[in-house]
């Protein structure tokens, strides 16, 4: 079953932060989740069952078409500037 | 008969301008809005843009479509040009999409008035509407109660005669359930008939745009618009379409009701059922229990691969792009743990947690592999179902709708919420929810009808046939009457 440290390595590779006064409820409402797939254990695919949801056999040709701009595409950006994201100088250390 | 076909007949005679049809509309809502907190933006300006611009058609005797000038409504989830778009989520707070969802492009090619966008689930992630950034939507019948979720707002605001119709999304019952709870009708119809284009993602392979209405009818024209091959969304299906006619005969028909479902069902809502059932038989339907022995585990499959999903497509949210932005970072890293930690409530952190631990490494074969295995075998048992009948029937929740707060204190009755729905959209079939009764406290009971791929006809006739039989005339004394 999911542990704290578990919780806590999660944080990291979501990229999610994560106090820890709220590991608790987490271990509580995911291990809850984790318990009830235990029945899905032992479950076998017979033959009849089918593979594919969506037919992926005919994709379309590859062709370039007009898309957004530079204005647009950066509009909803918190910080922005000559048409690029801006983020602050990146830390030496990082 | 329609309100959507009575309200265009009134504008065609020229008994009442799509201008005052919208003031109505507009005024009514902001007087019940603040009790039901249904919206989340009011589109004044647009509405009224767009309604005089079809009064300027009417007056120059052009004609006009079916749902031009009809007051309508969309979840916040869907994209709108030029109209902020949150998902009722802090980090998307102040977000103007750049482009409209197909599914908003097509109505508003068709003279749709768009009211407003409505109260929702953050990131559509609940069962109650009370994960939203700007608080829960209350139930039109009672306002102790919720509304469901997560298209809440929509459910309640065409409920409470605020909205004919409004669009959401349904990606394990969010458009069902919440109909089922204020007594509308809900359609979550086939993955890939409606573009998903636009919408914004949760968990791509299980979304599904839906319909909201008052009538089955009024359900089936808005499908009827909004349907159909989009070249913009890769699962988009390109089939011929035909039509919808309401006026199929439905003797002869086979109905399946899946015990595990009814075994569970609260008394109150298995009786309403169970009464669906007979209204059915009396029409010359044959009904019939049967089992689908993997419809309960189907649950914890659901939440594996909708979580395991979301864990993805939330991964975009890097404050860089879009969104909002934590205080204080000193690395970029730190910014995107800072910002996701802070922005994103409750439920949306722990479903990213879980779909992380699900897809990481010694977990993948553990849990979302067998849930992958367990949405074969499910979609197994619908085909040889629907080899047997033409649609199936089941309460569309198990229980009637929750006391504000009480879900989130039970875990066990909060997992449950969505044991009822989830399996249409891990099988991709479509499915409906219809009003059928009401229970003890007047709050509406919804029953549930599903149907093979692409057979939203089957559904909506039996549905149609159901909801006169049944003449249920809810009324929760909001809204607009004309």
């Amino acid at each position: 079953m999911i542990t704290e440290n578990e919780i806590r390595k999660l944080s990291t590779l979501a990229k999610l932060e994560v106090k820890e006064e709220e590991i608790p409820d987490l271990l509580d409402k995911i291990g809850l989740i984790l318990e009830y797939a235990k029945s899905l254990d032992g479950i076998e695919i017979t033959e009849q069952t089918p593979e594919r949801f969506i037919d992926f056999s005919q994709l379309r040709e590859d062709e370039v078409t007009p898309s957004f701009n530079e204005r647009e595409i950066t509009s909803n950006a918190f910080e922005r500037e000559d048409g690029f994201f801006k983020l602050r100088k990146r830390n030496e250390n990082e | 008969m329609s309100e959507i076909l009575r309200l265009h007949k009134k504008l065609k005679d020229k008994e009442i301008s799509a201008k005052e049809l919208t003031n109505v509309y507009l005024k009514a809502l902001k007087r019940d809005n603040p009790a039901l907190n249904a919206f989340v933006n009011i589109t004044e300006k647009e509405a009224i843009e767009s309604s005089a611009l079809l009064d300027k058609k009417i007056s120059q005797g052009m004609d006009f479509e079916l749902l031009a000038g009809v007051p309508m409504s969309l979840k916040d989830n869907i994209s709108t040009k030029g109209i902020e778009t949150t998902c009722c989520s802090s980090v998307l707070k102040g977000y103007t999409p750049v482009y409209d969802a197909t599914v908003w492009q097509r109505l508003k090619e068709k003279g749709a008035v768009l009211l407003g966008k409505t109260n929702m689930d953050e990131f559509a992630m609940g069962s109650t509407c009370e994960t939203s950034f700007i608080g829960g939507c209350s139930n039109p019948f009672n306002r102790d109660f919720v509304a469901g979720g997560s298209s809440g707002g929509s459910a309640a605001c065409v409920s409470a005669n605020l909205s004919l119709y409004s669009i959401g999304s349904d990606t394990g019952g969010s458009v069902r359930q919440p109909a089922s709870f204020c007594g509308c009708v809900g359609l979550k119809p086939t993955y890939g008939s409606i573009s998903r284009y636009g919408l914004i993602a949760f968990a791509s392979s299980l979304d599904t745009v839906g319909i909201m209405a008052g009538s089955v009818e009024d359900t089936s024209l808005v499908f009827d618009c909004v349907r159909g091959y989009d070249k913009m969304d890769s699962t988009s299906e390109d089939r011929k379409v035909e039509a919808l006619r309401l006026n199929g005969d439905i003797r002869g028909k086979r109905i399946g009701v899946p015990k595990e479902l009814m075994d569970r069902a609260e008394p109150q809502v298995r009786e309403a059922v169970e009464n669906a059932c007979s209204a059915f038989e009396s029409m010359g339907v044959e009904v019939e229990l049967f089992s689908m022995p993997h419809l309960i585990s189907s649950l914890p499959a659901y939440y594996i691969i909708a979580c395991a999903e979301a864990s993805s497509n939330l991964g975009r949210y890097d404050s860089v792009r879009y969104g909002n932005r934590a205080d204080d970072y000193e690395t970029i890293h730190q910014l995107m743990c800072k910002t996701r930690g802070e922005l994103f409530g409750s439920e949306v952190k722990k479903r990213i947690l879980l779909g992380t631990y699900v897809l990481s490494a010694g977990y993948y074969d553990k849990y979302y592999a067998k849930a992958q295995n367990l949405r074969k075998v499910l979609k197994g048992e619908f085909n040889k179902a629907f080899q047997r009948y033409d649609a199936l029937l089941t309460p569309t929740a198990l229980c009637s709708p929750y006391k504000k707060g009480e879900l989130s204190k039970d875990k066990v009755a909060s997992f449950n919420a969505d044991l009822c729905t989830v399996q249409a959209n891990l099988a991709g079939i479509p499915a409906l929810s219809l009003p059928c009764s009401v229970d003890s406290k007047g709050l509406p009971i919804g029953v549930q009808l599903m149907g093979d791929k692409f057979r939203e006809d089957v559904i909506l006739n039996l549905a149609n046939k159901l909801e006169e039989a049944l003449d249920l005339k809810l009324n929760c004394g909001l809204g607009v009457r004309i």
